[in-house]
């Protein structure tokens, strides 16, 4: 009886987690295959082609989990600092720089190619945490908005690297003059899991993160704390939590996970840092999205990152099939994202609302 | 207002309630908190819709959709919490949407000069060009009622005016309205301050659990008489059992603390709790309880004087520290600072543990001893739950509370600070948790049982202070006092008035 009802909970609660996110994944692709429909072009098929499109071969699902690689990281640091309470918009400008500064390290550093790999990854590592740690200690220390500040030094670091690729670091050997990107890594790279397919061992790396943020979360007292800290700041305070500290060491791992999946994406697909390269595919977006998809939960994040990068995969494979609008898997996207910042404003009105209300305080 | 109800959820807030205004009129309106006041005055100004009842003005039914509905009908209201724009001036937040503009552009001196005239013929005295901000409390104040002038208001209803003003201010205030009335404007005043009562009202309705129980003319009625209707007699019997008390656990001295508009929100309080010992603050809520409790929790680090527990200074200290030195505490809102509701019930049951060796190795939960632990709460609590597993939201008020009282009380800590543990629970649950506090006592741990539930106070209580306006006024051992005098006296009556009775 009592392990009966144990499992119906755990079921149920199972079953409320997943269901908001299938419903926007639903409407976002029923929108999808409307806006195929309009253009001309049979909106069932559309939607199915964007599916086998994204799932449908080795190659289509290999495809994906490359894409997926730097939005698995951008989602794992967006759910830490979210589900703790900050809202960190950095993720961006922390990808860039660990992306920018594994690559240089990679061309830089000599010795066997797998140490300097290593070497260049917690480079970028350490460059996406000192710069979170920057953003946190500014919003501490002058009492500024996280938010704001995280914002504005993504322009800093978007900027900055462009500036670092155009003359500082630009590749000297490059056949295209007007390419803006460093050298070319050689050998100090992410290897790919099969020959014939883009994945590589940066997916494997992020899984493992996956697995380890899970278990910082849900397993560890510091974990806990911030994770109350994320649900209800003021009790954790009254439990003598300690805001600050939770908030340094948590935008460190934030950081630390951008920008890692920064270095990962130019170790493992581009072997160099071009400018935008971050930018431009819209990776920490799309880990945002992912990390409210699955209310910051890693394992959500992992599963969510994979279907945001299925989706991307299928559009481009539907656009050359099909000869839709390349913007339909951006279309889509932006849908999901509507619907669940929607759902993340909703809960978070009607917590303020209930704790407002909590007990009737003065009725 | 005619036969106004009101509920949320299963709270019924307004029951039957109605309420007649005369032109030129002072109408009081008093009740502890809680008593149904501000859901009746929300309801006249447009903020809640009553589910039952009509509002008639002048005898005509008027509708009440929201506050700009009232405006026009010429109700306005001067809110607790002032509805100012801090970095605009006096004069543009008087006139705000309704702004004397030339050629469509907003025409400064001319709003200037109205404001002026408003201020000088109603005696109410600001500087139309100062930044809100920069006004002292009082004066913002002023400007709130200006504006209710300033959009013609007849009827002004003022919502506890006084809680963030100083002494002078109020004497101020009540100028005012006595003004104000004799110009004919009609006013109501909800409070829950009897004096003040007493020196501006014509007449008064007592409002109790959200009905209407008694109304009286000022000059045939007391304070005293008033604060038996508002409180009413509560009967208490509950024989404790005399033990001798152990040493001080809790110790405070000389604690003072300032608030943002330069009032004292805390003036020199001492206080002593000790072992085995039920030491009650008896007050209505709002004179200072719970910044007393935030300060000794360590909540509040900004304030002057001396905090002890268990003979340990910890004057200033962090929550942590506080709690180390063994104090647990039962906060006065169980949804706003006792939990988490998305949580579950083993991670509210939690919640200062987590770092201690029972539940964590090297920064690793025990999870196997964390779940042992919230069952055994809430088995030994009779928390109506299925399963540890279940989020706090799901449980009802008086389970929630059980478990915050379960997971306070069996840390078996040398001193409990209890706010309102009882506040809105059913009466199986009230009952439950005091015998818990009781248990305490008689296990030689001290408990600072901060209520304003005055039954509660009598019942548990060794020793009671009495809190009024940020000081402790009186300390009166079990027994000493009775249910009316400490009822004058947390409504701000003095001890002559109270020895007369």
């Amino acid at each position: 009886m009592r392990r009966n009802s144990e499992l119906s909970i755990r079921l149920r609660r199972l079953l409320g987690a997943l269901k908001f996110p299938l419903i926007s994944v639903a409407v976002g692709l029923l929108v999808g295959g409307a806006i195929i429909a309009f253009s001309g072009h049979n909106g069932w098929e559309g939607v199915k082609g964007l599916l086998v499109g994204g799932f449908g071969s080795m190659h289509a699902v290999t495809t994906t989990l490359n894409r997926a690689t730097p939005i698995i990281f951008a989602g794992l640091s967006s759910a830490l600092a979210w589900g703790s309470g900050y809202a960190s918009m950095g993720i961006s400008g922390q990808m860039i720089l660990g992306a920018l500064t594994s690559s240089v390290v990679a061309v830089a550093c000599p010795g066997p190619a797998p140490l300097v790999a290593a070497v260049s990854l917690i480079a970028g590592m350490a460059a996406g945490m000192l710069y979170a740690l920057l953003a946190a200690w500014i919003s501490a220390r002058f009492e500024a908005s996280l938010l704001i500040i995280t914002l504005m030094l993504n322009y800093i670091a978007d900027n900055s690297a462009s500036y670092l690729t155009t003359y500082t670091f630009r590749d000297p050997t490059a056949a295209d003059r007007l390419a803006v990107q460093t050298q070319k890594i050689t050998g100090a790279i992410l290897p790919r899991l099969f020959s014939k397919y883009t994945v590589h061992w940066g997916f494997v790396l992020a899984v493992v993160f996956v697995l380890i943020m899970l278990f910082i979360t849900r397993r560890t007292s510091f974990g806990y704390r911030a994770r109350m800290s994320g649900l209800n700041p003021r009790f954790a305070e009254y439990g003598g939590v300690d805001s600050l500290k939770t908030m340094y060491l948590m935008m460190l791992l934030s950081g630390a996970m951008a920008g890692l999946g920064g270095a990962a994406e130019a170790l493992g697909t581009r072997f160099r840092y071009v400018d935008k390269m971050i930018t431009s595919p819209g990776y920490a977006w799309s880990g945002i999205t992912a990390s409210l998809m699955s209310s910051n939960h890693p394992l959500g994040v992992l599963l969510s990152s994979i279907f945001l990068a299925g989706l991307t995969t299928g559009g481009a494979s539907i656009e050359l099939t099909m000869n839709t609008p390349s913007e339909i898997t951006s279309i889509i996207q932006g849908v999901l994202t509507m619907l669940v910042t929607a759902k993340f404003a909703v809960g978070w009105f009607r917590r303020r609302r209930s704790q407002r209300k909590g007990v009737s305080r003065d009725v | 207002m005619e036969n106004i109800t009101k509920t949320y959820g299963r709270v019924v807030a307004n029951d039957n309630v109605s309420l007649r205004l005369e032109q030129g009129e002072i109408l009081a309106v008093v009740g502890e908190n809680g008593a149904g006041k501000s859901t009746l005055m929300k309801v006249l100004y447009g903020l809640e819709r009553p589910d039952a009842g009509e509002i008639f003005l002048n005898d005509r039914r008027v509708s009440l959709r929201n506050p700009s509905d009232a405006m026009k009908l010429g109700i306005g209201m001067v809110q607790q919490h002032f509805m100012l724009f801090g970095p605009m001036t006096v004069t543009e937040n008087i006139v705000y949407n309704r702004e004397i503009a030339r050629r469509g552009f907003y025409d400064r001196r001319a709003n200037v000069e109205k404001v002026r005239e408003l201020s000088s013929a109603y005696g109410l005295e600001v500087d139309p060009e100062a930044r809100v901000e920069d006004c002292p409390v009082g004066a913002q104040q002023r400007v709130e009622i200006l504006k209710t002038l300033y959009q013609n208001a007849g009827i002004i209803v003022f919502d506890e005016p006084s809680a963030v003003l100083t002494p002078g201010e109020v004497d101020e205030l009540i100028e005012t309205m006595k003004k104000l009335a004799a110009l004919g404007k009609s006013l109501i005043l909800i409070t829950h301050k009897l004096n003040e009562v007493m020196a501006v009202a014509d007449r008064v309705m007592v409002m109790r659990a959200g009905k209407l129980v008694a109304e009286r003319m000022r000059a045939e009625t007391s304070a005293e008489e008033l604060s038996y209707l508002m409180i009413g007699r509560q009967v208490v019997h509950r024989e404790l059992e005399e033990q001798q008390p152990g040493g001080e656990v809790l110790y405070v001295e000389h604690l003072t603390m300032g608030s943002v508009e330069g009032k004292r929100v805390l003036s020199d309080v001492s206080l002593r709790v000790r072992a085995g010992e039920i030491v009650g603050i008896a007050g209505v809520s709002g004179n200072g309880q719970t910044e007393l409790v935030r300060c000794v929790t360590g909540l509040e680090r900004d304030y002057l004087g001396t905090v002890r527990v268990a003979g340990k200074d910890v004057s200033r200290d962090r929550v942590r520290r506080v709690r180390a030195a063994g104090l647990t505490y039962i906060p006065e809102d169980r949804y706003l600072w006792g939990s988490a509701r998305e949580a579950t019930l083993a991670e509210n049951a939690l919640m200062g543990d987590e770092g201690t060796e029972r539940f964590s190795k090297r920064g690793v939960l025990k999870l196997r001893a964390v779940g042992r632990h919230a069952d055994g709460l809430i088995e030994k609590y009779a928390v109506k739950a299925a399963s540890r597993r279940q989020r706090m939201k799901e449980l009802s008020g008086g389970n929630a509370q059980k478990l915050i009282t379960a997971r306070e009380i069996e840390r078996d800590f040398p001193l409990l600070v209890a706010c309102e543990p009882t506040r809105g629970i059913d009466v199986g649950a009230m009952e439950f948790i005091h015998e818990r506090l009781l248990e305490k006592r008689k296990n030689g741990g001290g408990v600072l049982l901060v209520s304003s539930e005055m039954t509660e106070i009598l019942k548990l209580s060794d020793r009671i202070y009495v809190m009024y306006e940020g000081k402790i006024r009186h300390e009166f051992l079990r027994g000493s006092v009775d249910d009316r005098k400490l009822g004058l006296l947390m409504t701000g009556g003095r001890v002559d008035d109270a020895a007369q009775l």
